[in-house]
């Protein structure tokens, strides 16, 4: 039942490329729900397996920060850690020991970074050098769909779509066969958003 | 007609003799295929003095030898892309390519997921056959929850029924981790690799060469066809970057410049050369008649070299030039003699000829036991060059020219030649004239007491690396290639030998045990190995049945077994299975089945490899050579405490080499050795000439090339120039061309200016030929020239001393 649900949300989204009229739209909307300078909350992830029909879900905590990179935290039902900055990708297991995933000259690395970046920045030209954008208005807040523009990529994750209201809800990964994989984000809680802009008088 | 000591020879008979012997020569050259041999790589000697390392090590480096990278740059990525694709399709199926590669294959990840699944009990890393040797089925279990509850995880879940504990991603991710993709700096764009660095995004292209193309240039060469495509692009696209790196583009540029350096010296010299002979001879038959020695003689020498050797070098060619210069010296006394009128030229000269002859001969006898091809090809090249000039002066020449022309005038040998310029050998000789005994040995004792520290300080060592100066251009695209693929292959790495596969990859074992140790230690980043990615079949076996172990009851290899298999499962591993919602354990317990690992298990056949784990054994694995197998283990990123000996000290078969410094090593050694055979020839010279000339004359005669030879030896020393093969070479020539100056005037007396007109001539076509390659940029070529100058410079000014007053 939930990976029909996930199938008919994401899809609907790749009927929408992101067109010039509807580019400072999806800017103006990326802007607001990255504007922080730290984010934190939970997050509850779904590896959904098309192939075996099972979900594997497992809950945790994460910290975004502008300056110092992401840490992202599954607490249930293993214990790991991973974080993200500027020295590269680290991974920490539930012996506390930990290994450096990606170094800073990894090209991977480069690439994934670049990829955040252009994401909490709000960076649409940069991240339309690696995806094509599709972007769907919603009641509350958009969706943003994209699709790697690298072949090889796609063969690992056919897509990515970004739920968003007054925050990032929810994003989705799907690997080639189909099988999404998504994280929610609850009790999400931002430091350092820009004061609003005052009406004129 | 008299012959030397007695022995009577006509003309015809000479003639015939002489047809004989060439035709002998050159039939024997013609009998097998002829092939020329420009390989600049072939040239180098052993690196390695146990030959079958040698052999082992020359393969690796002939495969890596004909593959080149060009990175092709521009601010815009989208135009260094298009420019590569250009290129690309330029050479696309051109069959002076085996191989070009532009485009990534997008299925090359997913090949090389599903080959480590389907190896996955057999192929395991280091981390999980630690777990397997330990017991450590909750380490196991824990990675396999990692991966499965983890975030950000690219392991494929889809198999998790057949793989629960997710190994086919483990045994992929110690691949990667292992293989030369985890340090470059390269990633995939547009389906292209691509870099940046300075502001400027690179595109690679790479080939592998035809074995056909040769590494010396030509207009139709395929560099230089690669670098008109390149200058083209670059036209049409301004600020185009292009960045070109291996063994063929320097290759290329070396031999390009060498031989319009070596064209535009030879030419010089020649026109010289033949200036001169036409204003001593003023007549062109001289010269005719010397340049169809000069060709006959090399001729000869080439059909003989390749009778013995199967091919010639093109290095053999241009080192064995001594053919020219002594074939020049031969007819020049011939001719000198016979403008000067004297009856009977042979007869005049064939004493010192033929002794000039033999010894000659002699040194190059004993070139030929040097264990270097390069040597013994210039040895047998020289011989019989040397013998086809000396039968073409002594017999044609006697035959056609000289009984045609002197037939009435003429005068004796010593007397003054006539039609022939004799103000400057007149001044030469008069110098000499007026030198008192005791003035000439006190000379002679200043002389040698001035050597000695020069000879003190004489450093015999052959350096490689400085014989080529890559250009600024070619230096920067090597600099940025290798910064970019950041694969940092030390200059010492190992060759390991076994008597199978499996004994080369168990001693690889051991190995890389070592290595992972320096890697802890920080002495080395990582290190490339054929066991890192396909274990030995002892550790196959191993790993498969513990695996068995660690996840049945009863380690049983009856396929009854499978009858009953679900109760046969550890409880431990049942728990897990139920944890990740395994409810149906067949397709795991299947996988473990005997039938379906077995042919993983024993061998590897190269064509059941995916290609992207071909081409990375291709840099690792060398194979059969006679009746071995070898590999190589490549260190990577190695720090100066790094001791690649000391790691393989103890490791029967394991082989620690710098080819750099081997090749020094080896040359410097065929330097030395050189020397002593060159010696043990002079020695021999010596003998003869005390049987000739008694021991006071003997000494006489061989004093001027020897000091010749010092002196030369001692001016490296003290300009502090490495005394490399090539000067020694250079040093060897001078002996056995030097010789014949002190013969001559020993026969003609030191007075005789017919006799010094000759030796000035010949000093002067060698000094010219020889001192033009002093003007060369390429090392070796350069310091033979300078050998050879100083060398014959100084033996000319001494052989008159050779002379009775």
């Amino acid at each position: 039942m939930m990976l029909l649900g996930i199938a008919s949300s994401w899809a609907d989204v790749f009927k929408y490329p992101l067109k010039d009229s509807s580019r400072p739209e999806l800017e103006k909307s990326l802007a607001k729900v990255m504007d922080y300078n730290v984010a934190s909350g939970d997050f509850k992830q779904t590896k959904s397996v098309k192939k075996l029909k099972r979900d594997f879900v497992s809950t945790g905590v994460f910290r975004i920060s502008k300056e110092n990179g992401i840490i992202w935290k599954t607490q249930k039902p293993i214990v790991s850690e991973l974080a993200v900055n500027k020295g590269g990708v680290f991974e920490r297991d539930a012996k506390g020991v930990s290994r450096r995933v990606l170094s800073k000259e990894n090209p991977v690395f480069a690439d994934f970074s670049g990829h955040i970046q252009s994401l909490l920045s709000g960076n649409i030209s940069e991240l339309e050098k690696n995806f094509k954008i599709f972007y769907e208005k919603q009641k509350c807040g958009f969706k943003l769909g994209l699709v790697p523009r690298e072949g090889i990529v796609r063969k690992a994750v056919a897509n990515i779509v970004l739920d968003a209201c007054e925050n990032v809800d929810k994003i989705t990964v799907m690997d080639n066969d189909g099988s999404p994989v998504t994280y929610e984000f609850l009790n999400y809680k931002t430091v350092g958003k820009s004061a609003p802009v005052a009406p004129a008088p | 007609m008299r012959f030397f000591n007695g022995i009577r020879l006509s003309a015809k008979t000479g003639i015939i003799l002489w047809v004989a012997i060439h035709a002998v020569l050159i039939v024997l050259g013609l009998s097998v295929p002829w092939k020329m041999d420009s390989d600049l790589y072939s040239i180098l000697p052993d690196s390695n003095e146990i030959k079958n390392v040698s052999a082992a090590e020359k393969v690796l480096s002939a495969r890596n030898m004909r593959n080149i990278t060009v990175l092709v740059g521009h601010e815009n990525f989208d135009v260094a892309r298009s420019a590569a694709v250009a290129l690309d399709s330029m050479f696309k199926g051109d069959s002076s390519f085996e191989e070009t590669r532009l485009f990534v294959n997008e299925n090359a990840m997913n090949e090389m997921r599903e080959f480590f699944f389907k190896h996955r009990y057999t192929l395991q890393g280091r981390t999980i056959r630690e777990m397997l040797a330990n017991g450590d089925f909750e380490s196991l279990k824990n990675r396999a929850f990692q991966k499965i509850y983890g975030s950000f995880s690219m392991a494929d879940l889809n198999h998790l029924d057949e793989d629960p504990f997710l190994l086919g991603d483990a045994a992929f991710e110690n691949f990667v981790q292992n293989s030369p993709m985890s340090l470059s700096r390269f990633a995939i764009r547009d389906g292209v690799l691509y870099a940046t660095d300075s502001n400027a995004t690179y595109v690679m292209w790479s080939a592998v060469l035809s074995e056909k193309v040769p590494s010396i240039s030509s207009e139709d060469h395929v560099v230089a066809r690669l670098n008109h495509v390149l200058d083209s692009l670059k036209m049409t696209q301004p600020g185009l970057l292009v960045a070109k790196s291996g063994v063929p583009f320097h290759s290329f540029e070396s031999s390009d410049r060498a031989k319009s350096e070596i064209a535009w010296i030879s030419g010089v010299s020649i026109v010289l050369i033949l200036l001169l002979l036409l204003y001593v001879f003023r007549s062109p038959v001289p010269i005719l008649a010397t340049l169809s020695t000069i060709a006959v003689g090399i001729f000869t020498a080439l059909a003989f070299t390749w009778f013995v050797f199967g091919n010639v070098h093109v290095f053999t060619f241009v080192f064995g030039t001594s053919v020219i210069g002594v074939s020049i010296d031969y007819a020049v006394h011939f001719f000198v003699h016979r403008k000067a009128g004297v009856r009977n030229v042979r007869s005049n000269i064939i004493k010192g000829l033929l002794l000039g002859f033999l010894t000659t001969e002699l040194s190059y006898v004993a070139l030929s036991f040097a264990d270097f091809s390069l040597l013994r090809q210039m040895a047998v090249f020289s011989m019989a060059g040397l013998l086809s000039s000396f039968l073409t002066i002594t017999l044609v020449f006697h035959a056609v020219l000289e009984n045609a022309i002197c037939s009435g005038e003429g005068s004796a040998a010593n007397s003054l030649p006539a039609n022939l310029p004799t103000r400057l050998p007149t001044v030469f000789l008069n110098a000499y004239a007026k030198l008192p005994k005791w003035g000439v040995r006190l000379m002679f004792v200043l002389f040698v007491l001035a050597l000695i520290p020069g000879l003190k300080q004489l450093h015999v060592h052959t350096d490689i690396g400085n014989f080529y100066t890559m250009n600024d251009e070619i230096k920067a695209s090597e600099a940025l290639t290798s910064k970019l693929n950041n694969l940092g292959v030390a200059p010492t790495y190992f060759i390991v030998e076994g008597n199978g596969e499996n004994d080369v990859l168990e001693m690889e074992e051991q190995l890389t045990e070592r290595l992972a140790n320096a890697e802890k230690e920080g002495l080395v980043k990582a290190y490339l190995a054929t066991s890192n990615v396909i274990p030995p079949e002892k550790y196959r076996i191993e790993q498969y049945v513990t695996f068995w172990k660690l996840f049945f009851v009863k380690w049983s290899l009856l396929n009854k077994f499978f009858e009953n298999k679900s109760v046969l499962i550890k409880p431990n591993v049942r728990d897990y299975l139920t944890e990740i919602g395994v409810e149906n354990d067949s397709a795991f317990v299947a996988s473990l089945d005997l039938s379906n690992n077995i042919t993983m298990i024993r061998s590897f056949e190269n064509d059941s490899l995916p290609q992207t784990l071909r081409s990375i054994l291709q840099m690792l694995w060398i194979g059969h050579i006679g009746d071995k197998y070898y590999s190589a283990v490549l260190p990577l990123h190695v720090s100066d405490k790094f001791d690649a000996q000391k790691i393989a000290e103890g490791l029967p078969n394991v082989y620690a080499v710098n080819k750099v410094k081997n090749i020094n090593h080896a040359l410097t050694k065929i330097s030395h050795v050189s020397l002593k055979l060159v010696g043990v020839a002079y020695a021999i010279v010596f003998l003869i000439l005390i049987i000739v000339y008694k021991f006071k004359d003997a000494v006489r005669i061989i004093r001027a090339p020897v000091l010749a030879s010092l002196f030369a030896s001692s001016v490296f020393g003290y300009a502090g120039i490495d005394f490399n093969f090539f000067a020694i070479v250079g040093v060897i020539l001078t002996l056995g061309i030097g010789i014949d100056y002190a013969l001559f005037f020993k026969e003609g007396g030191r007075s005789n200016l017919t006799t010094a007109l000759a030796i000035m001539l010949s000093a002067a076509t060698t000094l010219i030929s020889f001192g033009g390659l002093v003007c060369s940029a390429f090392v070796p070529v350069h310091t033979f020239g300078l050998a050879v100058l100083l060398g014959i410079s100084c033996c000319f000014l001494l052989s008159p001393l050779s002379g009775k007053r």
